[in-house]
């Protein structure tokens, strides 16, 4: 089915995501503005106003009544996800570069950006659902000892916290105790985007190493690789057919000329198990920066650095694609 | 002696004793060197009235070598017979043991006059074979070590060629599948420092190395031969492998060499002081001892040539090896001396460039070789015109020349059997305002070899000879404009050149064909062809647009496709038939395999970083395989040797064809079948992995969930209506329709 094209943004998407219904879809780019859409036709429902800087993240807690930002404008903000009221303002010493709600919409964890002599560092908050007043005060602050995170998301059970890093390596924190379980050596690059299995219990990690690989959350063990022939920005994994999304694509400085396929801007589906490239998307003009699977599986959409997001239902073919084994 | 001691100080220094201090001390004394004195034989034996003259002859051309010692002339002389004779032979010294050294290297086998050839040696290897023991010591017999057969990769079971890929810092060898992927043999990271190639017959791999050439092969890939040669960047093999010229920039130093050989190996230096400074080595591949070195050319002004790579070339037989000195002289070198062929090398004023002969030629009578011949090439000289003369070697007398008028260039295109050479002339109009081409093709094989004459409006840039066929059948690229087309960089052209392909072939004089020579065949307009590549088997041709950053066409093209549109129209160039075009993206190369079955193009990233890697196709055009390689470099089939079998033997096997490719084909299928058995079962077993991973972490989900709930852990409620419908009333008009009701 031809792609939905949702024309929101002005400047190249940081994230897109859906809630967790699948009914809605939230794109935050760098021009400051979160948009909120119906995924089914691309409606336009309204914006949260308010960021002074570049949106670098979004997320919407479970029931879909709570969304929050974060920004290059050192504040991370929860809006009211049906009105578009601010609810709160958190202000932090650097950009926030991502947020998530953990699986019991009881805390929210923000990864900062190390900037003028700030530590970057993983804040976790306490959100208070029924009453409007938020608390300031992070209930933790988790340092890496290494290279600054990039990436984090909630175990499963809320148990750990698992961050990917600048080098290419990944820790799984005991937050609560502010305790490293573990760490592991992930990739040669910097690690992109993160993405959990609905359940927790295993995740996928992209790298501009060129590869995405997929990581058993409670011990970090490597269990696939998904080689492809540019640097990746993102990547997830789709609920029902045992397949991952990668998207990427040479960086846009480096980017040469003439045509678009030298860019390598396609989002590529591998399969989960067997790491086999199975087909590729075209479309964006540019890098893709960020993507998103319909918790339902039927669909997925692709944010890029041409400032697009494209809404991809699945044809009914793709339902019926079963893998020789 | 006594100790010296504060009490036993000898009263005066006399009754020191000095010796031992003296004995540590002593400079040996010098003995007389005969370094500089050179010992000549052969002179003509003269009376001694004549001995002046013959000395003062004698002089004028020691002294080309150096300063002789005054009465540094010695000749000694018998009067047995009862007349005073010279000997024969003299002694002459120089002024230094350089000076003595040039001297011999000129002096020896110096034709003094029709009958005596001189043969001039250091004195003091005199004295030093003198020595030698008369009882015969035999050296010691090395045990036999069996080295691996290097042709057992012909052995192959499918028939199946091999291939070299560089990429990244990656070296590996591959045997080609078809329809499979390529299988890997061996792989070796930093296995070449710069690039790879295969010898002639595909017998050694080399690699390159800072410090010199590697030679690899055999079934285990054990590194066969090195040749130590810093910054080694170029090898040239002779045409049956047996020896090789490599080149390097950096001239060679003794000290250098030995330092990468590290302290204690200098025995394994190849090289004396004769070779320092030179940058051109010749080499026996077998055993690996330097033959000779030459130093870089230099210009009339002293200073060295721009290096050119293609100034050595080897004979067909591999007897001889020759080197052009740009518009001076062409020297021949016989390679079983490493000597000049007739002692001097042959003066060509203006010569430009020169071929030999790919083929050595056997008389159907004699059945003996014909003497190989060279081609070679001279621009227009003030009033003399351009000149293309073909020499026959040894005896360098003269063939066949041909003056050539309003000539720019000229390029020498020999066919591959030597029975053909065509001069494609790039010449000016009259008006010198533009140029266009004349293909001068010289038949020599034939008494005189004549010439047949192409006279062309526009200009070719490309000429290819198809390697196999019996009517010398060729393709050209043309195009009105010969200047190549812009750059980048990296050396990709930016813009694509309008060409058109062309075909020609000889015909004999026969019913239908009046006058023999070569006829045009077909025309093909349109184009943006930048190279052409003919199967190997001749017969398949792709014209391909190499290196070209907005065009990429691959065609495939079948000069014998339609046979019998061919003999109803009585025209051979209906038989010429495109099969497919192709394209693929970002192409630099393309090469057929040995065999003419496969054809391989690839984009290399030191041109461009755009879907680096290798497609495989048939020789139909159909795609076989495609690899993206990230950083790939380089892609090289394996050559193999000439076929053993007879013509006869080729026939049988044609009429037989059938059968064998039946078997063949039974044996892919098997080979595709098992491949996909193993993939299913390999498949398979990742499923069954995973699914029992799965089962045991969400067991142990289970248990951790059930033990977080009891701990007040709270998962929010999914929504109460995963699933319903909404039931949606459209309306739509299909009519409008107004009456008036009365």
């Amino acid at each position: 089915m031809r792609p939905l094209l949702l024309q929101g943004h002005e400047r190249p998407l940081t994230q897109i995501k859906y809630n967790r219904d699948g009914d809605l879809l939230m794109t935050v780019s760098k021009d400051k503005i979160a948009n909120l859409w119906y995924s089914h036709n691309g409606e336009h429902i309204g914006c949260y106003v308010g960021h002074l800087g570049a949106l670098w993240t979004v997320d919407c807690n479970k029931t879909s009544t709570l969304v929050i930002t974060g920004a290059a404008d050192n504040t991370a903000r929860l809006w009211h996800a049906e009105t578009g009221r601010m609810l709160h303002t958190w202000d932090l010493p650097t950009a926030v570069k991502r947020v998530e709600f953990s699986h019991d919409d009881q805390y929210v964890l923000m990864v900062t950006e190390e900037r003028m002599g700030h530590k970057s560092g993983i804040y976790v908050f306490a959100i208070g659902i029924s009453r409007p007043e938020q608390s300031d005060e992070p209930i933790v602050i988790l340092r890496a000892s290494g290279a600054k995170p990039t990436v984090a998301a909630w175990s499963y059970l809320d148990k750990f916290i698992v961050s990917g890093h600048e080098d290419g390596s990944l820790s799984l924190y005991d937050w609560r105790n502010e305790e490293v379980v573990q760490t592991a050596k992930a990739h040669d690059s910097i690690i992109t985007d993160m993405q959990m299995w609905k359940d927790g219990t295993y995740f996928i990690t992209s790298s501009r190493d060129m590869t995405a690989r997929l990581f058993e959350t409670a011990t970090l063990e490597p269990m696939k690789i998904y080689k492809t022939d540019a640097p990746l920005n993102t990547a997830t994994m789709t609920p029902t057919q045992d397949l991952v999304i990668l998207g990427g694509g040479q960086a846009a400085s480096e980017v040469t000329t003439t045509s678009s396929r030298q860019g390598k801007f396609e989002s590529r589906f591998f399969h989960k198990i067997f790491e086999d490239e199975v087909g590729r998307s075209r479309g964006h003009f540019g890098p893709i920066n960020t993507l998103a699977v319909q918790p339902d599986g039927k669909g997925f959409a692709s944010g890029g650095e041409d400032g697009l997001v494209r809404v991809h239902h699945f044809d009914p073919e793709y339902f019926k694609f079963k893998y020789d084994y | 002696m006594v100790a010296l001691s504060i009490d036993h100080l000898p009263a005066s220094e006399e009754e020191i004793d000095f010796s031992d201090l003296e004995r540590k001390f002593a400079i040996p004394e010098q003995e007389e060197t005969l370094e500089n004195v050179i010992f000549v034989d052969n002179l003509p034996l003269v009376e001694q009235e004549k001995e002046a003259k013959l000395i003062s002859y004698i002089m004028k051309t020691l002294v080309k070598f150096g300063k002789v010692k005054e009465n540094g002339i010695h000749l000694p002389k018998d009067d047995s017979t009862g007349k005073v004779m010279t000997k024969g032979y003299m002694f002459i010294e120089y002024e230094t043991a350089e000076q003595a050294q040039t001297a011999i290297r000129g002096l020896n086998g110096w034709k003094f006059d029709k009958s005596h050839i001189l043969l001039a040696n250091r004195f003091m290897d005199v004295e030093k074979y003198s020595e030698v023991d008369d009882v015969y010591h035999a050296p010691p017999v090395e045990p036999y070590v069996e080295r691996e057969h290097l042709r057992s990769w012909l052995a192959d079971d499918g028939g199946r060629d091999q291939f070299a890929v560089y990429a990244g810092q990656d070296l590996a060898v591959y045997w080609n599948e078809p329809s499979l992927p390529a299988e890997m043999i061996h792989k070796r990271p930093n296995w070449t420092e710069t690039h790879v190639q295969w010898s002639p017959l595909g017998s050694y791999m080399c690699t390159f190395h800072r410090q010199g050439l590697a030679m690899w092969g055999g079934e285990s890939w054990k590194k066969l031969m090195r040749f130590v040669h810093i910054g080694v960047r170029v090898a040239d093999f002779s045409p049956s492998e047996r020896y090789l010229v490599t080149w390097s920039s950096e001239p060679i130093s003794i000290d250098a060499v030995n330092q990468y050989l590290g302290e204690g190996n200098e025995h394994q230096n190849p090289y004396t002081s004769d070779d320092e400074g030179h940058t051109t080595c010749v080499w026996d591949a077998y055993t690996g001892s330097l033959l000779r070195s030459f130093p870089a050319i230099k210009t009339e002004d002293g200073k060295a040539a721009k290096p050119s790579w293609s100034q050595f070339k080897w004979s067909p037989s591999e007897r001889y090896l020759a080197r052009m000195t740009p518009e001076t002289s062409l020297a021949i070198y016989d390679v079983q001396t490493m000597g000049l062929v007739d002692k001097k090398a042959m003066k060509v004023p203006g010569i430009q460039d020169f071929a030999w002969c790919p083929h050595t030629i056997i008389d159907p009578r004699t059945k003996v070789a014909k003497p190989e011949m060279i081609a070679f090439w001279t621009p227009e000289e003030g009033n003399l015109p351009a000149r293309v003369s073909l020499i026959s070697v040894p005896s360098k007398t003269l063939i066949r020349t041909k003056n050539l008028f309003n000539v720019f260039t000229c390029a020498l295109h020999w066919h591959p059997q030597g029975q053909m050479l065509c001069v494609r002339v790039q010449r000016y109009t009259k008006s010198r305002k533009s140029q266009f081409t004349n293909l001068e093709i010289f038949r020599t094989n034939e008494r005189d070899v004549p010439v047949d004459i192409i006279e062309l409006k526009d200009s070719a840039v490309i000429f290819e000879w198809e390697p196999v066929s019996e009517n010398y059948r060729f393709a050209i690229v043309h195009s009105d404009d010969p200047s190549p087309p812009p750059m980048n960089a990296s050396r990709m052209a930016t813009a694509t050149v309008k060409t058109s392909v062309s075909f020609y072939a000889f015909e004999r004089q026969g019913k239908l064909v009046q006058k023999e020579g070569f006829k045009l065949l077909k025309t093909l307009s349109g184009k943006n062809t930048t190279n052409l590549k003919w199967s190997p088997m001749g017969r398949h041709i792709v014209l391909a647009t190499l290196r070209t950053i907005s065009a990429c066409p691959l065609e495939f093209c079948d000069v014998d496709f339609d046979q019998s549109a061919a003999t109803k129209s009585g025209d051979a160039g209906d038989a010429i038939t495109m099969l497919e075009a192709r394209e693929h993206y970002g192409v630099t190369d393309l090469d057929w395999d040995p065999t003419g079955r496969f054809v391989v193009t690839s984009a290399s990233s030191w041109r461009h970083s755009m879907e680096n890697g290798y497609v495989l196709w048939d020789f139909k055009g159909q795609q076989l395989n495609k690899a993206s390689v990230d950083r790939f470099k380089q892609i090289v089939w394996r050559p193999r040797p000439r076929s053993l079998l007879t013509e006869e033997q080729k026939r049988e096997v044609r009429k037989n064809l059938k059968e064998y490719s039946k078997e063949f084909d039974e044996q892919d299928e098997r080979k595709i079948h098992a491949a996909d058995a193993e993939l299913m079962s390999h498949r398979r077993r990742l499923i069954t992995e995973w699914e029992a991973w799965r089962e045991k972490i969400e067991s142990l989900l289970q248990t951790d969930t059930e033990e977080a709930l009891s701990n007040g852990y709270k998962l929010p409620a999914m929504s109460d209506n995963e699933d319903f419908v909404v039931d949606e009333i459209v309306e739509e008009i299909i009519e409008e329709k107004e009456e008036i009701i009365n």
